[in-house]
């Protein structure tokens, strides 16, 4: 099987629950028939991550005396295609098929060093992700979560993926109201909470944008390792003040919320065909000429702009002025600083950037089914024949019901 | 983004954040007042003293000068002068509203200020300014053609913010020493709109006949049947917000429905149609005494108005003038046109689009709305008799409602 590091997967302290202004939890006799804490009245819960090339397993604690939830361990292993090619669907199930059961032994037994069987006395429930996602890589993941909810007689709960972002955001970062942006490779959407649910007020209407990063990488031929989005950071990191790289003026598309990138990337595909395009900066000899570089940097300044500008008109729209960005290009520093400087201005506070919200792992799901177990939301704790997983599933069709109705606060 | 509010409403903003305004728009207007800021802009109310304004027009073209004073072009042979100018030489497009208010000598005028942000690279952010302030303008001014309900356009200017006093010279060497940092506001000169946005009405509809509904009763039932798990839902349900459905508010809908095909006919497509960009000129009386109210209601319809043109774009081809293109025989257009139609019908079927995601974010359970809305703009064009280009349909068939993969 795998062998995993030895080292420690969760290192972070527990995080309060107080500034996040969530709903009281109930206690959890009022939901006996659903879930029962450990011996000591914690509740422990086990989430299992696999909707796109990363299969994590998180163990997650929630301290009754201390007010607080822990991440206990965190183990994750991503599946790199190789360079020229993505990830695909078959490929990567086998990878999350192969690698799932032992990510879940060393989860628990990082988590409970001292027992030998932590199953039978620790956990409440398991939470797995029901979508939205790649169909393979979800219905392994979901497998290894239903085969084990039968064998060790606990209840499962169903994690929406971006939910799960969200929600480790807010507990990460005591972030208890911000504007969200969720960039990754297969989501773009800005959110902000309104109403019982987390409202899409932008999203893209085509591909997302760690999709046009990712592709255009491929054209340019940058590696996928560690991932083809931070090689192209690194290309447009190239640019300085001594030796700046060139601005290549790229469709902007911005509708209303809403951002476009297909045109986009077909554009900078189409530059990359010109006699003006050289590959290497070396090579460079007249002004009209470009280089990958300069591309990679145009590329980042305009989709990058572009987010933040959506960003910005919905903290305008919903008076809101924290702003939280999770997903895998949420890593790029490049809009990390954007997204400051315009945070900046507006008196706003940007919340740090955190591996344990902005790469997908087993943690966050678990974060996001203990809330829906603790307040005992009927549409996650799912029975067994719901737990069929869905490729297709919005961010506004769960109903949060740990968070107090905003009688119209955004509206 | 709104623009302008009815003066109960206003929520005076303590501070603009941003560079300072173009001392050329402080120096000009006798007072001015931040309205609202924007994700992209500031709007000013600005009072411009028109007697004051003739003689201090030395001063103020001298503290312009310098490049920066040269008239804009707008549209097909439109000429946009400029603040200096319009104090003097008002212009065709202005000198109804300034002759009504001549009485006062002053013009309240609503100035929108976009002004450089520094995230953005100093490029683009020039060009996206100054392509939006004037594609805002081409927008309004043949809307206006068109006989939309918009408001007017007064002026166009391009104005640093850096041509600043001695106190704030520490922070332009600041923002110089960052780098290449775009220092160019754009303004935009429009008319003032009086009156309430949809999006206020709507809330004030909430308001009053919130006391009506009286849902005692059904908890009243639980508390007896002792049902602990369905109360507490219950008091959840009683939380929520639901937009309220009457005759009015539908007859309000549809007439944005109307409004926004009257729009799409002219050939200019929103971009960012939300239920705060589009006034009520004519505001009902918010009693709180609902019969009082239902009664001065009955005959009362809304005046509306659309307003900020931000993400405007104007398409090439009018509904009206397609038809006269085809008869006139022009070979170059009529090789164009199927590719133009199929552009404009994507536009505005995103327009509507971006309608109904504004209805259901802000407005919770105002389907019936967006369905009355969409009524609207339907029967406008066949009342015109031409197709829409199928841009309803378009609405729900070419975009991704549910499409999303993590």
């Amino acid at each position: 099987m795998t062998s995993l590091s030895s080292s420690s997967t969760a290192t972070d302290p527990p995080c309060p629950i107080a500034p996040l202004h969530n709903l009281p939890i109930p206690p959890p006799s009022h939901f006996a028939h659903l879930y029962k804490p450990n011996s000591s009245g914690q509740t422990v819960i086990l989430g299992i991550e696999g909707s796109a090339n990363k299969c994590g397993v998180g163990v997650l604690c929630y301290n009754p005396t201390t007010q607080t939830y822990q991440t206990l361990s965190n183990p994750r292993k991503t599946y790199v295609s190789p360079a020229g090619c993505g990830f695909l669907p078959k490929e990567t199930a086998w990878h999350h098929q192969a690698h799932v059961v032992a990510l879940i032994r060393a989860a628990l037994s990082e988590a409970f060093p001292n027992e030998t069987h932590p199953h039978k006395t620790q956990l409440s429930a398991i939470a797995f992700t029901l979508g939205p996602g790649m169909g393979g890589p979800l219905r392994s993941c979901a497998m290894a979560a239903r085969t084990l909810s039968l064998l060790w007689k606990v209840p499962l709960i169903a994690v929406n993926h971006c939910i799960a972002h969200i929600e480790m955001g807010r507990v990460a970062t005591s972030a208890s109201d911000p504007v969200v942006l969720y960039v990754s490779g297969g989501n773009t959407q800005v959110i902000a909470y309104s109403d019982g649910r987390y409202r899409i007020f932008g999203e893209t209407i085509d591909i997302a944008v760690g999709n046009c990063l990712d592709r255009f990488a491929r054209v340019v031929g940058l590696s996928n390792d560690p991932s083809p989005g931070y090689n192209i950071e690194l290309e447009a990191r190239k640019h300085c003040q001594e030796r700046p790289l060139k601005f290549v003026e790229l469709p902007y598309v911005v509708k209303g919320m809403d951002v476009s990138f297909s045109g986009l990337l077909t554009f900078i595909e189409d530059l990359t065909k010109k006699k003006e395009f050289v590959k290497n900066g070396d090579e460079k000899q007249g002004e009209e000429q470009f280089t990958t570089a300069d591309l990679c940097y145009s590329l980042q300044e305009t989709i990058f702009a572009m987010l933040v500008e959506i960003t910005e008109r919905t903290m305008a729209h919903c008076g809101q002025n924290s702003v939280l960005i999770v997903g895998g290009v949420g890593c790029n520093k490049r809009l990390q600083h954007m997204m400051a400087d315009m945070v900046a201005d507006r008196g706003g506070t940007l919340c740090a950037m955190d591996h344990r919200y902005c790469i997908d792992n087993g943690a966050m799901i678990a974060q996001a089914g203990m809330f829906g177990l603790q307040f005992g939301s009927e549409s996650m704790l799912v029975k067994m024949e719901e737990t069929q997983c869905t490729q297709r599933f919005r961010t506004d069709q769960v109903e949060v019901v740990w968070r107090p109705k905003t009688r119209g606060k955004h509206a | 983004m709104v623009m302008s509010s009815s003066s109960t409403t206003i929520t005076e903003p303590t501070a603009w954040y941003g560079p300072p305004p173009p001392p050329e728009l402080t120096d000009n207007a006798a007072s001015l007042e931040l309205l609202s800021q924007g994700a992209e802009a500031r709007v000013w109310l600005a009072t411009i003293d028109i007697s004051g304004a003739i003689s201090k027009a030395d001063g103020s073209t001298k503290s312009s000068s310098g490049g920066s004073k040269r008239s804009v072009h707008v549209g097909s042979g439109i000429n946009v002068p400029q603040l200096s100018s319009l104090a003097q030489h008002p212009s065709p497009l202005s000198d109804e509203s300034s002759s009504s208010s001549s009485s006062s000598q002053s013009v309240k005028v609503i100035v929108k200020e976009r002004f450089p942000k520094k995230y953005r690279h100093p490029a683009l952010d020039m060009s996206l300014t100054k392509s939006r302030t004037k594609g805002e303008a081409r927008s309004l001014i043949r809307c206006k053609r068109a006989e939309v309900a918009c408001p007017k356009v007064l002026a166009i200017a391009n104005w640093s913010n850096l041509k600043d006093n001695d106190g704030n010279v520490h922070k332009k060497s600041e923002t110089t020493k960052a780098g290449n940092v775009c220092t160019t506001s754009s303004c935009l000169f429009i008319e003032h709109v009086q009156g309430c946005t949809v999006r206020q009405y709507f809330e004030q509809r909430l308001e009053s006949t919130a006391t009506q509904d009286s849902p005692s009763s059904k908890r009243q039932r639980l508390e007896e049947e002792g049902d602990d798990s369905n109360l507490l839902e219950f008091k959840q349900q009683q939380d929520r917000v639901t937009t309220v459905i009457d005759s009015h508010t539908l007859c309000v809908a549809y007439n944005i429905g109307t409004l926004v095909g009257k729009m799409h006919a002219a050939g200019v497509v929103h971009g960012d149609l939300t239920t705060s960009n589009i006034m009520i000129q004519n505001p009902p009386p918010s009693t709180k005494d609902i019969t009082n109210q239902e009664t001065e209601e009955r005959s009362w319809e809304a005046d509306l108005v659309l307003i900020d043109f931000g993400l405007a774009t104007s398409t090439n081809s009018t509904i009206v003038t397609t038809a006269a293109a085809a008869s006139s025989n022009d070979a170059s257009n009529n090789s164009k046109k199927p590719h133009k139609q199929q552009h404009s019908a994507e536009e505005k079927a995103v327009d509507l689009y971006v309608l109904e995601r504004a209805f259901l974010s802000t407005h919770p359970e105002s389907e019936p709305l967006v369905e009355e809305v969409l009524k609207g703009y339907r029967e406008f064009f066949e009342g015109m008799g031409s197709n829409n280009d199928g841009c309803t349909e378009g609405r729900m068939g070419m975009l991704p409602r549910q499409f999303s993969i993590g």
